[in-house]
């Protein structure tokens, strides 16, 4: 029995109740959790969907108060790739779920309309998703997996992108992407970089993070990020996807180019890689039942291959825009574009 | 917004007690439905469990509170809870137990719950109201436009903060026909969409 008290804050602080499957709580990342989440009170369930199912849930007040929920995956360890990303050329692109819902709050993200509650579930059976995985090595397969999260932004709770890592040593046939908005480096330095990991971090223009990145490390601390990452012999990936229509969109998109290569060597990472917004068709029609209004969403996107992006008019320009500029920092052949 | 307290009496029936409650005054999103049963200590239930069937069900503690949380069995509770659910937002239900001279501490939480509630969605002014009204009117709208129309009328207004200068042009205009009306909405249609940063 705890009291949950705050004098600052209406809301509960976040992860101030932990909801733990029986069938969860003797895996050593549960162990881990409590161990770190000693103040937060333990409510033992029979299964997450109990309460992350439920009807009635308010996603965007538990945003700024997410409950963890520790469970067994009990099948499906991997999907195939959405159509909506990148698959950078090859053929068998998958994802791993170890996680559901991210500690980010981001206003573009799909996952505000894909899931019915914003508490992160954490599936504790990473063992078994590594080793279905595993069965995949002769197809050369692609598998990000921090899709659903972001997986080292939850790092210090569940340590699976260290276990990831560890994949990576043993199954060479086996390209993992972890893509990130974290900066927390010192998470990955136990572990040497293995050859066939994508590091991959999403940096955004600094008033694109203030206003609709929230909860997120900013530009520059993602920069070091990276910078510490060349230095540790990773060779990273940058991402700007989403790319956003916003005001004053050629003069936030042309300095953060400039900006990150004045502080990173171009020949130091493996490649730039961009992509306009994408979002799932009924997505709109899922946040306005939801609440959840933003200038983001009040734009008339056009429908494209059953997804929701840019009208192609902004697309171009935007398009032309990041192209010519960072163009002038990179070859060709390292600037990936992806477009429904 | 308003708060229904549902206090556990000897002998008393919660769910026809929750039922008269409802029955007096419909509630809407954002009311509040709150329990409190008899026991000999103050608690915030986290959990409750029907002891008949093994099944719980897990009311969420969302706001901060001063309260000692603890789970309960009891099959009426349960139910109770269920019965909640229907007609409130998951957030908005709160269940405790209390020694009934102790009751103060829990009204007391609960008006402080109902002062800090806050509107999230967007809203229309009167004016704007009025003149998409008009518009609606004067082009012969049907349904599914009129309900388009409001969507772009407030896409419109989160993005841009205003709509009256867009509407202002249309508001003396009708529609002799079909045919016109669709070309007039075609036109304010693509005037509430314009994006041009």
């Amino acid at each position: 029995m705890k009291s949950v008290q705050s004098s600052t804050s209406l809301i509960t602080k976040a992860f101030s109740h932990i909801y733990i499957e029986r069938e969860a709580e003797n895996y050593p990342t549960t162990i881990l959790v409590k161990s770190i989440l000693k103040d937060s009170t333990i409510i033992m369930i029979e299964h997450y969907k109990d309460v992350f199912c439920v009807s009635g849930q308010d996603f965007m007040l538990q945003k700024k108060s997410p409950k963890l929920i520790l469970a067994v995956k009990r099948s499906k360890y991997y999907y195939k790739g959405s159509p909506l990303c990148n698959n950078y050329g090859f053929e068998h692109f998958y994802y791993a779920s170890s996680v559901m819902n991210c500690p980010f709050n981001c206003a573009y993200c799909y996952l505000q309309g894909m899931y019915p509650s914003a508490n992160i579930v954490i599936f504790v059976n990473i063992n078994d998703t590594l080793n279905s995985i595993k069965g995949l090595s002769q197809l050369n397969p692609y598998v990000s997996v921090s899709y659903d999260t972001d997986l080292l932004a939850l790092e210090k709770l569940t340590g699976f992108v260290g276990e990831w890592i560890k994949f990576c040593y043993e199954n060479k046939d086996i390209t993992v992407e972890v893509r990130t908005k974290s900066a927390d480096f010192s998470l990955l330095t136990p572990y040497k970089p293995p050859e066939n990991l994508i590091l991959a971090v999403t940096l955004s223009p600094d008033e694109i993070i203030l206003n609709y990145e929230d909860k997120t490390p900013k530009l520059s601390s993602r920069i070091n990020f990276i910078k510490r990452a060349i230095e540790y012999g990773y060779t990273p990936r940058i991402c700007i996807d989403p790319v956003l229509y916003v005001e004053n969109y050629t003069e936030l998109y042309t300095r953060l180019v400039s900006y990150i290569f004045l502080n990173i060597d171009a020949k130091k990472i493996s490649d730039v890689s961009f992509g306009m917004i994408r979002l799932p068709k009924d997505f709109l029609k899922r946040c306005e039942k939801r609440g959840l209004y933003s200038k983001i969403f009040a734009y008339p996107f056009r429908t494209e291959t059953g997804a929701l992006t840019l009208i192609h008019e902004h697309e171009v320009i935007l398009y032309n825009l990041l192209l010519k500029t960072l163009s002038g920092f990179l070859p060709a052949n390292k600037i990936n574009y992806y477009s429904l | 917004m308003h708060a229904y307290i549902i206090e556990e009496k000897t002998g008393c029936n919660l769910l026809l007690e929750a039922n008269s409650a409802l029955l007096v005054k419909t509630p809407v999103k954002d009311d509040i439905f709150a329990f409190i049963g008899q026991e000999d200590s103050v608690l915030y239930i986290n959990k409750i469990t029907d002891p008949y069937t093994g099944k719980s069900c897990y009311p969420e503690i969302m706001f901060a509170h001063p309260f000692i949380e603890n789970e309960i069995a009891d099959n009426s509770i349960y139910h109770l809870f269920l019965y909640a659910k229907k007609s409130f937002i998951l957030r908005n239900i709160y269940f405790f137990t209390c020694p009934a001279n102790q009751r103060e501490k829990i009204y007391s939480w609960v008006k402080n719950r109902l002062l800090h509630i806050e509107e999230k969605a967007p809203k229309f002014t009167e004016d704007e109201e009025n003149m998409i009204e008009h518009i609606s009117r004067g082009l012969i709208l049907t349904q599914s436009m009129r309900y388009d129309f409001k969507r772009l009328c407030m896409s419109k207004k989160i993005r841009d903060g205003g709509l009256v200068d867009v509407l202002t042009g249309y508001i003396n205009t009708s529609a002799g026909s079909k045919r016109e009306r669709s070309i007039i909405y075609d036109e304010i249609s693509s005037k509430l969409n314009l994006v041009n940063y």
